[in-house]
């Protein structure tokens, strides 16, 4: 969806942070006509402060995916990822002054996501969905008893992972399947590089001890 | 004989770190056990998000975006905080009137008190006294307020006013908000400019 509003960064308006050196061109020597979408992330927090919801659309476009699957992998379900993304993205737009730039902006949404996350599923036992709702996986190579195996144990595991502490939980869901390094999983849960380790050690310890000897 | 320890068996599992660099990997059975098992629980869950979450419809996309788009006017501005006024333009006009307030009250209270040729106060109050003691050219900092007021653009202080009533209690909700780091930069700021006045 792209965006096709032209505006310019009024004059008044400075950010915590230094923007790229395009965005200061068009905002200092030539108040040129630009494109969200042509925006880097100072530059759309930056549109977005300054009154121009436009630029919100842009950073929504470009990370409603991450943030939707990171609310998936927590719920479980369509229904309540979906409810929780446009929360994370509400949150964020509300928090917008206080973004620094500090960290990226993903790892500022994923910290949002996270949280929101684990609010809901202590309040709420995660609703996950049957195996006949997840996605299809290639299974041609496999037969129909293998496929049956994979999925059974697939579903334990998920409901074991459920079940793990919230930090482990994070940890786990944040390193394995969105491949976030430690030191950017330190950062969304706001703890050290050693802790992450030491979660996601005793998460798969956790793992372990909840499926027993079915897994292996 | 010490084991490893769980981040290190991690560094391992993962590839980050080779077996060769443990050397006691080799002799010590219960670590490799638990680096298998490591390796084991790393492969099931990964195998346990399937091909990866399921695709929503891809008016999905949109139709989130559209909630956000709605749910975000409803809101209106990203509120501001105490940080963010104080560097905004709403502050600027605003700055100057409340800085040349307290300046006068600065000067007023202790600037007469120095004053060449000054008497002294009466037992009834110093203001009294003072004020018509001091005269424009006098003192130094009744000629900074002066200046300072001449700087002021009445017009977008007066809007600028207007647009802060509209957020009611918002100053006192923000200066609630303050970290410690920002009220020391408060502190710092104002007893920088008070010790500019000469006082």
């Amino acid at each position: 969806m792209a965006q096709s509003i032209a505006w310019t960064l009024p004059g008044t308006w400075q950010p915590d942070w230094q923007p790229s050196a395009a965005v200061r061109r068009e905002t200092v020597n030539k108040p040129a006509e630009v494109s969200f979408a042509e925006l880097d992330e100072a530059g759309l927090v930056g549109a977005c402060l300054a009154g121009h919801s436009g630029a919100f659309d842009v950073i929504v476009e470009r990370h409603r995916r991450p943030v939707y699957q990171l609310c998936y992998r927590f719920v479980g379900n369509h229904e309540d990822a979906s409810d929780l993304s446009q929360d994370v993205f509400l949150r964020a737009y509300r928090g917008l002054r206080s973004f620094r730039g500090q960290s990226t902006l993903a790892t500022w949404l994923y910290r949002i996501g996270v949280n929101v996350c684990l609010n809901r599923v202590s309040a709420k036992a995660p609703q996950v969905e049957s195996i006949d709702e997840r996605p299809h996986v290639d299974t041609r190579l496999e037969s129909a008893d293998e496929r049956m195996l994979r999925d059974e144990r697939a579903a334990r595991v998920r409901a074991a992972i459920a079940e793990l502490p919230r930090k482990q939980r994070a940890t786990l869901i944040l390193r394995m399947y969105h491949e976030m390094s430690h030191q950017e999983i330190a950062d969304v849960l706001g703890s050290s590089v050693g802790a992450v380790k030491a979660n996601f050690f005793h998460a798969l310890g956790n793992l372990k001890k909840r499926l027993g000897s079915e897994v292996f | 004989m010490r084991h490893l320890a769980p981040e290190e068996l991690i560094d391992v599992a993962e590839g980050t770190r080779t077996e060769a660099s443990a050397p006691h990997l080799q002799t010590c059975e219960a670590c490799r056990a638990q680096l298998a098992d490591l390796r084991v629980m790393m492969a099931r869950a990964v195998e346990a998000d399937g091909a990866d979450v399921p695709e929503p419809s891809p008016l999905f996309w949109d139709h989130l975006s559209a909630r956000v788009r709605e749910a975000v006017a409803a809101e209106g501005a990203p509120p501001l905080t105490w940080f963010g006024w104080l560097q905004s333009g709403l502050m600027t006009p605003l700055s100057a009137v409340g800085f040349a307030v307290i300046v006068l009250a600065v000067a007023v209270t202790f600037g007469g008190r120095h004053m060449p040729g000054a008497s002294a106060p009466s037992p009834a109050g110093a203001v009294a006294d003072i004020i018509p003691i001091a005269q424009p050219g006098d003192d130094p900092s009744l000629d900074m307020v002066a200046d300072l007021a001449a700087q002021v653009d009445w017009d977008a202080a007066g809007d600028a006013a207007v647009a802060l009533h509209t957020h009611e209690d918002a100053a006192e909700r923000e200066a609630t908000q303050l970290s410690d780091g920002e009220r020391r930069e408060l502190g710092r700021l104002l007893q920088k400019e008070l010790a500019h006045t000469g006082n």
